[in-house]
């Protein structure tokens, strides 16, 4: 499990990338995040170093990620379940979802906090674009 | 709510030729107070705008939220992508009948 190598600099949130659940969420496009330490947990020692890498490369492609969001649009398809989570029990599903989204516009909105003038806007736009397009995509 | 904007639309049961009247209202921006919200507002004023329907079986409310009252209300009278939630659910018309949606 690897939090945002650049720290609060994409925003208070580090692992916002992964909807604030690095438990559930990777990224094996490398696009949002990394289960680096999932790989060095389940392979041991060996792979706790290789684990450890990855994640660290992870990571930091991953804050790329949350800036790509705060600059162009949220693309979650490159968030998919970890090999084995389970799914959500059905009726909570949509409730869960919204919170999820709810949070993850949150999260942007925390970071659009440290911004001034325009580039503050755009973040705002950024956030509200990534949260319908969250809902829309239920 | 002290209203800015609203609009009235119609919507039908997937399947069912009734329909029934429901009205989307923008309420007028609003100072954020950072205690009220669930993140950081900065040292930076936030404004807000409230957003709520009447006469749909859930109602939807919701707050979206600028650097100034111009963004609020950009962001709030934007409100095809929740129409485009709801047209999941329901059919939508305007008022004279026609569907909202061409597709």
């Amino acid at each position: 499990m690897q939090s945002d190598p650049i720290g609060l600099e994409g925003g208070l949130n580090t692992y916002g990338y992964v909807f604030s659940n690095p438990l559930k969420y990777s990224d094996p496009t490398g696009k949002n995040a990394v289960s680096g330490a999932i790989i060095g947990s389940t392979f041991g020692p060996a792979g706790t170093v290789i684990g450890a890498g990855i994640g660290l490369i992870g990571g930091y492609l991953a804050g790329e990620a949350v800036r790509e969001m705060l600059n162009e649009s949220f693309d979650d398809d490159n968030v998919t379940p970890l090999p084995g989570a389970k799914p959500p029990p059905e009726q909570c599903d949509n409730e869960e979802k919204d919170k999820g989204c709810e949070a993850l516009r949150s999260s942007m909105l925390s970071s659009c906090a440290s911004l001034k003038g325009k580039a503050r806007m755009k973040c705002i736009f950024s956030a509200e674009d990534a949260y319908n397009q969250c809902m829309n995509e239920k | 709510m002290k209203m800015v904007a609203k609009r009235v639309l119609f919507y039908s049961e997937k399947g069912s030729n009734i329909r029934n009247k429901f009205i989307i209202r923008i309420g007028f921006p609003y100072l954020v107070d950072e205690d009220r919200v669930d993140f950081t507002v900065g040292d930076e004023d936030l404004f807000g705008c409230h957003i709520e329907t009447e006469g749909l079986k859930d109602e939807y409310q919701h707050e979206v939220y600028g650097v100034d009252e111009v963004q609020a209300i950009n962001i709030a009278s934007d409100i095809e992508p929740f129409l485009i939630r709801l047209q999941k659910k329901y059919d939508l018309y305007w008022q004279s009948g026609e569907p909202y949606f061409e597709d």
